[in-house]
């Protein structure tokens, strides 16, 4: 059903490196499987070594940092994020995210390097990361560094890693207390599905704004049009509008097999007006856009 | 070339050779004899190879056989405590869970790793921890209704 392979356990994060840099055509990384088995099964990919990195030291380890942060180990199970983050709030977009991810059993095995690395533009996680400041700890033979998660992503199933890198952990910052975020992910099935669209937001209670979209680009996008956007008189509808307009126009669609640009064009608008109103909702603002929504429903 | 693993299964030591590049779900039934587990999609989307590692519920289709090394495994076979069978096996037989069968042992560690964390589980919780898991017959109500039966015999 696939090639025979090499499945290589490193003692180290420096081994692993060592060997992904020996063996650079030949050699994949491993980590909940969930990708790249059934890459190599449907004949995508032929690597000769697998290399699983889940078991080396904080692979799958979960913590707060000393500044109030989240570290992510690259290989860390999506079910250990959601209970991870059940309680925080703010972070509401990745757990949501990471929920959305094929099913239960899957979630137990797919990690949140995985969903990251295979760069997929319509990868769940990546709009969350996005708007949450993500940056990833990517370990490689010259030691490590850290890169925004903005610039991780080149495109379709490109990344920004060099020969022998690997991400280590992703990192979040600190998130203000009373910040809300959320993802809305259109598919066509409620549960094991891929996103058709996705779209993630998160209001700062300075009214800050960040949005960022999956699945309409050829990589994860985030809006810059409106980052750190603060209308000026307030949330009105033309506001709302504005927003939306702008998030609408940075996406470039795509037809494909699973939907038409038209439609997730429509449904970036859609998403990105839910999006909002729930956020504004749980910042205390929901008059202008219950009236906005009244009457695009009588029209 | 071949290496040894070492596990636990349905709470038994076992040890064989086994190729790096075959599955969980490829030992159990070709080396183990225990048939049980089903191969359905082949791709983490139907839950018919459903095992239980470590305790947590895992498609064995997407776990190479080498990366259980040392852990526990629980297939169907070994969810009954001898002649007794499960709890979630009765319920399955006194609601007619069971058409075909084919879901059925998937189902069944599926609901048994819920049950697990959530002994009092809702209709709705039940539905979506069972929602990896296909039953093409789409004999989903009953399921649902022995899982929930399942519970209520617990508490």
């Amino acid at each position: 059903m696939w090639n025979e392979f090499e499945y290589v356990v490193p003692r180290s994060w420096t081994e692993a490196c060592s060997f992904l840099a020996a063996n650079p055509h030949t050699a994949k990384v491993l980590a909940g499987g969930t990708d790249i088995l059934v890459r190599c099964r449907e004949g995508h990919l032929e690597p000769e070594y697998l290399v699983d990195i889940k078991n080396l030291p904080g692979a799958r380890e979960i913590s707060e940092t000393e500044g109030g942060g989240i570290s992510i180990g690259a290989a860390t199970p999506l079910n250990q994020i959601e209970r991870f983050l059940q309680d925080r709030p703010g972070f509401a977009a990745l757990r949501q995210a990471v929920h959305s991810v094929g099913s239960y059993q899957v979630r137990n095995r797919a990690s949140l390097g995985g969903n990251i690395c295979n760069a997929s533009p319509a990868a769940d996680s990546a709009p969350a990361l996005l708007i949450l400041g993500a940056t990833l700890s990517i370990v490689g033979l010259r030691g490590e560094r850290s890169l925004p998660l903005g610039d991780f992503f080149l495109g379709p199933g490109k990344t920004a890693l060099e020969q022998g890198e690997v991400v280590k952990s992703i990192e979040l910052p600190f998130l203000v207390d009373g910040a809300a975020s959320v993802y809305i992910k259109t598919a066509r099935t409620k549960a094991v599905d891929l996103a058709l669209v996705g779209v993630a937001a998160l209001l700062r209670p300075d009214r800050r704004l960040r949005i960022a979209l999956g699945a309409v680009a050829p990589r994860p996008l985030l809006v810059s049009a409106v980052e750190e956007w603060r209308p000026q008189a307030g949330w009105t509808e033309e506001a709302l509008e504005k927003v939306v307009a702008e998030v609408v126009s940075a996406a470039s669609p795509i037809t494909d097999l699973r939907a038409t640009a038209g439609y997730r064009s429509h449904m970036v608008a859609v998403q990105t007006r839910r999006a909002l109103a729930e956020l504004l909702g749980a910042v205390g603002v929901v008059v202008a856009l219950d009236r906005a929504r009244k009457r695009r429903h009588a029209e | 070339m071949k290496r040894q693993l070492n596990f636990t299964l349905n709470g038994r030591a076992v040890g064989l050779l086994v190729e790096p590049s075959r599955r969980l779900l490829d030992i159990l039934r070709d080396d183990l004899d225990l048939t049980g587990t089903k191969e359905g999609c082949g791709g983490g989307e139907c839950g018919a190879c459903t095992v239980l590692l470590e305790g947590e519920s895992v498609t064995s289709c997407l776990v190479l056989a080498l990366e259980v090394e040392g852990k526990s495994v629980l297939t169907v076979e070994g969810l009954s405590n001898h002649l007794e069978l499960d709890r979630l096996q009765q319920a399955f037989i006194a609601e007619g869970a069971i058409q075909c069968g084919f879901c059925t042992p998937g189902m069944l560690l599926s609901a048994k790793a819920l049950l697990s964390r959530n002994e009092t589980p809702s209709v709705q919780e039940i539905r979506e921890s069972l929602s990896g898991n296909l039953c093409r017959c789409t004999g989903y109500e009953r399921i649902v209704v022995a899982v929930s039966k399942a519970c209520a015999k617990e508490t």
